[in-house]
């Protein structure tokens, strides 16, 4: 084999496994100042890139030798001419119809041709349902979703023309695991910028999910399928809904809980659905996935989702705060909209998130209030017992006997014991929050057996000095008889408060 | 031509591996013959058993030539490449059928069921992608047969690979290399 024909394959190979933006580079690196090589190298790639479907279908089976591979239901259009469109192959199927790549004979690109099947075709309201998709998307002109070219009838049939993406859906993306930090971000700015675009017109999706999302060659996230949009009229009232009654619109496991009730629907469930989306491309796992749909169900209603940091302890609280928002049950604790989605996750990949920005009712999204007041007293008192180490020695100072050296003594390693188990207990609170019970059942009695012999020093130290220094002594039996009382009565209500076992 | 007795077709599939020229002669006429028959079959709409669901021809010639028999890998491997070189063969005459056909006054003789003369044009202009594909040989033969063997044969990657005994991997860069290649010929 030709040496130079070997160069060309290898650069070329290699040149592929880099985003089409850092091909130039890569080829500038590779081919050095041989111009012809490069040429040729290049003009191989934009074969490659033009040559969408070329040679993909073995010979036999396009030729028409062998029948194409059976299909549920429905006939296939491959290879067909419909209206001014040549139908190269089928893209998928979903509830309302097919979805084939054609060309656009007139103009030569590409389409994405959506063929209602005749059922739908024949019936009035599913009619009416696409038709309001098509003016409701066709008003939506924003690099994030895929544009609506037409609506026409050909052949009997209702056909809606868009946008072809060419791409893999976030669907296909995830089955091969997670995508990465950065990736996870950038496509949730997309999508949520998308999504702002259209609730801006009015318009909501209703139906978003990994599988009408695809990501470009050029790196482009769009949103497809706009397909059971509602446009709310320019009064603020609602088109009538075309469900039937008690028929429920939308995928199970991306639908709101208001969704699933059947209450009227607004933006927010798009919303809702962004965190779900989410929560799938950064963990490769769905939030309320249950055995059956059922239980999924369920799930959305009661269950809180599991945390993003322990399906991967890499991802970043901040990323698990944005999300849980967006899955608040009760809408409006979502996010207002979704150019707020998209400015928290700017702000996290830019490093400045620390809360995300907060919700419509003022709930604390720090640690809970009850919490704080125990870490408030955690601190109170290891400070205070602290403190009076100056006290305790105080009075041995002035009153210099070996029974309130002894009593320094003791209190300094009784109060270093005490504040050290006081110190565990915090930190297991904010790192290892689940270790908690456990945690107090070994520390608590030891916790209270060293809070009582503190607070006996001290009103030990008290007693000693009284006859000296009647302000030191009160001072100090003061402390005592409150750390009795906190230790007694405050601090079991805190933990009660905060730690509802 | 009859169904060959038992066991003859790994003999010779065997054999011709091992570099027989003899067998190779005797093999490709059987397959050539069962690919024809079967394509036909399907053109006068006749489904040749509920069970197979082939959506290739080559490998519904492999079912039917060996019910029998029970092939090594290699062999399989080596009547896969067989097979989609015949392949290749038939639809390239086929192509020429019909060119000869609209071009009307040359009608040079070519046996050829009517059934198969009747089958669909393809979008890939066949004749061109022949030439191209002599032409690809001359460069680089492994891409080239490559390209026969998952476009004419309806090989997947690793059945490819198989019958050139290299690693999926190498097929799978052959191939994209070999479809760059081959559609900036066509569209030149």
């Amino acid at each position: 084999m030709d040496h130079r024909w070997q160069r060309i394959t290898d650069i070329f190979n290699a040149a592929l496994e880099h985003e089409p933006a850092r091909r130039e580079v890569f080829l500038d690196a590779q081919c050095g100042g041989d111009a012809a090589l490069r040429a040729e190298v290049e003009s191989l790639l934009a074969a490659h890139d033009e040559a969408d479907g070329f040679l993909d279908v073995p010979a036999a089976v396009a030729g028409g030798f062998v029948p194409t591979p059976p299909d549920e239901g429905g006939d296939s259009l491959a290879g067909q001419v419909i209206g001014p469109y040549r139908v190269e192959r089928e893209l998928g199927r979903g509830g309302m119809g097919v979805v084939y790549l054609a060309e656009d004979t007139r103009l030569g690109r590409k389409v994405a041709v959506k063929l209602l099947s005749s059922i739908f075709s024949r019936d009035a309201v599913r009619r009416e349902r696409l038709r309001l998709e098509a003016r409701a998307a066709a008003a939506l002109s924003h690099p994030g979703i895929a544009t609506v070219f037409s609506l026409e009838e050909l052949d009997g049939r209702l056909c809606l023309v868009t946008e072809y993406v060419r791409g893999d859906t976030l669907r296909s993306e995830i089955e091969h695991g997670p995508l990465s930090l950065d990736l996870v971000l950038e496509t949730g700015i997309q999508v949520a910028r998308g999504l702002a675009a259209a609730h801006a017109a009015g318009v909501i999706h209703r139906d978003l999910k990994p599988d009408n999302i695809i990501r470009s060659r050029q790196g482009e996230v769009k949103i497809l399928d706009f397909g059971i949009a509602r446009l709310e009229t320019p009064s603020g009232t609602n088109t009538p809904p075309l469900t039937g009654a008690g028929a429920v619109l939308g995928t199970p496991g991306y639908m709101s809980p208001e969704q699933l009730d059947g209450a009227d629907v607004d933006w927010r469930s798009d919303i809702f659905a962004l965190g779900i989306l989410l929560f799938e491309i950064a963990t490769a796992v769905h939030p309320f996935a249950g055995p059956t749909p059922e239980s999924t169900v369920a799930k959305v209603f009661a269950a809180d989702p599991p945390t993003l940091t322990s399906l991967d302890p890499r991802l970043p609280e901040e990323l698990d705060a944005i999300v849980r928002k967006c899955l608040r049950r009760h809408r409006t604790d979502r996010y207002a909209t979704a150019l707020d989605v998209a400015r928290d996750m700017l702000d996290l990949r830019e490093g400045r998130l620390r809360i995300p920005s907060a919700p419509a009712t003022g709930a604390a999204s720090g640690p809970s209030r009850p919490l704080w007041w125990w870490r408030l007293h955690q601190a109170t008192a290891m400070i205070v017992v602290g403190a009076l180490v100056l006290g305790v020695w105080q009075v041995h100072h002035a009153v210099k006997q070996d029974w309130t050296l002894a009593i320094l003594i003791a209190y300094c390693a009784i109060g270093a014991i005490n504040g050290t188990l006081r110190a565990h207990l915090w930190f297991t609170t904010a790192f290892n929050p689940t270790d908690m019970p456990e945690q107090f059942r070994r520390s608590a009695p030891l916790l209270r057996g060293t809070d009582l012999v503190v607070v006996a020093l001290l009103l030990a130290s008290a007693a000693f000095v009284a006859h000296r220094d009647i302000l030191l002594s009160s001072v100090i039996a003061a402390f005592g008889v409150g750390l009795a009382v906190t230790s007694l009565i405050v601090e079991p209500a805190t933990r009660k408060a905060a730690f509802p076992d | 031509m009859g169904t060959p007795p038992p066991g003859a077709i790994t003999k010779l599939l065997e054999r011709s591996r091992g570099g027989h020229a003899a067998a190779l002669e005797q093999l490709v006429p059987l397959v050539y013959a069962e690919l024809r028959r079967i394509a036909s079959r399907y053109m006068r709409r006749e489904r040749p058993g509920q069970s197979l669901q082939a959506t290739s021809l080559v490998h519904e010639a492999y079912l039917r030539l060996l019910e029998d028999e029970d092939l090594s890998f290699q062999n399989r491997a080596h009547f896969l490449g067989i097979a989609a070189r015949s392949m290749r063969q038939i639809l390239v005459e086929h192509a020429r059928a019909r060119d000869a056909e609209k071009r009307g006054g040359d009608r040079r003789r070519i046996t050829l069921d009517d059934a198969i003369a009747s089958g669909q044009p393809l979008d890939v202009d066949v004749l061109a992608l022949n030439e191209a594909l002599e032409r690809l040989a001359r460069q680089d033969a492994q891409h080239a047969r490559i390209v026969e063997l998952r476009f004419f044969g309806g090989l997947t990657n690793e059945e490819a690979a198989e019958a050139l005994g290299v690693s999926p991997a190498t097929v799978k860069r052959g191939w994209t290399v070999a479809r760059a290649w081959l559609f900036r010929e066509l569209t030149r």
